[in-house]
């Protein structure tokens, strides 16, 4: 292979792909390199090499297949309607979730007080015949020392 | 007057079906030789271009206009032949066989080749081909069996045009490599 500094530029000008000057410069340089002449001549014979093999025609069922395809377009009208449907099934999805978020806020938190601490109600005060003897006379006591005050 | 692919373009989005099949008309052939090249076999090139014209009526709304409309198919088709080809494995080294009589003549530079050689000599290019690594491959058969201007090809791969010249460079480079036995 030719490391000429203009080899990089013979695949460009066989393509006929340079700038009117380039192109000109690269057959002037052609002329008078060996390498990049033989270069030339060996892109040349790759491209007839690759452009003499007849490729297979498309077989006819090939083109019935594809035929198949074309009555399966999607119109801009059903493309619309299908955008429109998925915005209004993302809407419904998310109005559902916020009211179960918002439900679940409204239940009692699980640490607080249960229902039936707050609601039950004191056990009356034990009723004499159920207090203690010392209970009863710690009270009898108390009584009668309110009774005394009251008399002065 | 044949209808513009502009026209046939807008008309399929509107669910025109007669111009969706003109656009096939009109194309199915250059990209299934184009599919054959880039796959190698009848089977994979069918399924690719089968594919291609399904990504084609599916993405019509993203056409825009900027490329002509047989680049932009051409750009789906090396999608789907560069999913054909991951499908089917990572790439592997090909060895060369020795190239038919035919073949070795072509790229010696002398006379063109009788059709009864046809079929031996695209099978030594199919064999060419298959030794490419895949970049390089999806860029010859672009050049050399689609026609396509590095500006088309630009288009087509999603690249610079100046990465197209490189890389094209490079290919020839690599198919010369791989000829260098039969080349002069």
């Amino acid at each position: 292979m030719s490391d000429c500094q203009y080899t990089d530029r013979v695949s460009s000008y066989l393509d006929n792909e340079l700038a009117p000057d380039e192109s000109a410069a690269v057959e002037s340089h052609l002329r008078e390199c060996p390498d990049c002449a033989r270069e030339f001549e060996r892109l040349r014979g790759i491209r007839s090499f690759l452009r003499a093999a007849s490729l297979p025609e498309m077989p006819p069922e090939v083109l019935h297949r594809a035929h198949l395809q074309c009555g399966a377009l999607p119109t801009r009208s059903v493309m619309r309607l299908a955008v429109r449907l998925t915005l209004a099934a993302a809407a419904v999805l998310l109005a559902c979730v916020g009211w179960l978020w918002g439900g679940h806020r409204s239940l009692p938190q699980a640490d607080s007080e249960p229902t039936w601490a707050a609601t039950a109600v004191a056990y009356p005060a034990d009723k004499d015949a159920e207090a203690s003897v010392e209970t009863r006379l710690a009270r009898w006591f108390a009584d009668d020392l309110s009774m005394e005050s009251g008399r002065d | 007057m044949p209808a513009s692919d502009a026209e046939l373009v807008d008309r399929a989005r509107r669910g025109d079906e007669f111009a969706a099949r003109e656009i096939v008309d009109r194309f199915a052939r250059e990209l299934y030789r184009a599919a054959f090249s880039m796959v190698g076999n009848a089977a994979d090139a069918d399924d690719v271009l089968q594919e291609t014209f399904a990504g084609a009526f599916r993405g019509l709304g993203s056409f825009e206009g900027k490329s002509s409309l047989k680049t932009w198919l051409t750009g789906i088709l090396l999608r789907q032949a560069a999913r054909c080809h991951r499908s089917r494995g990572a790439h592997k080294t090909v060895t060369l066989d020795d190239l038919s009589e035919p073949a070795r003549r072509v790229l010696a530079g002398r006379a063109s080749i009788p059709s009864s050689e046809d079929v031996d000599l695209r099978m030594d290019v199919m064999a060419v081909l298959d030794t490419l690594s895949p970049d390089h491959r999806e860029i010859i058969v672009l050049r050399e069996f689609e026609g396509l201007s590095y500006d088309e090809m630009a288009e087509a791969l999603g690249i610079p045009r100046g990465t197209v010249e490189s890389r094209l460079f490079r290919a020839r480079r690599e198919l010369a490599q791989q000829l260098r036995a039969y080349l002069p």
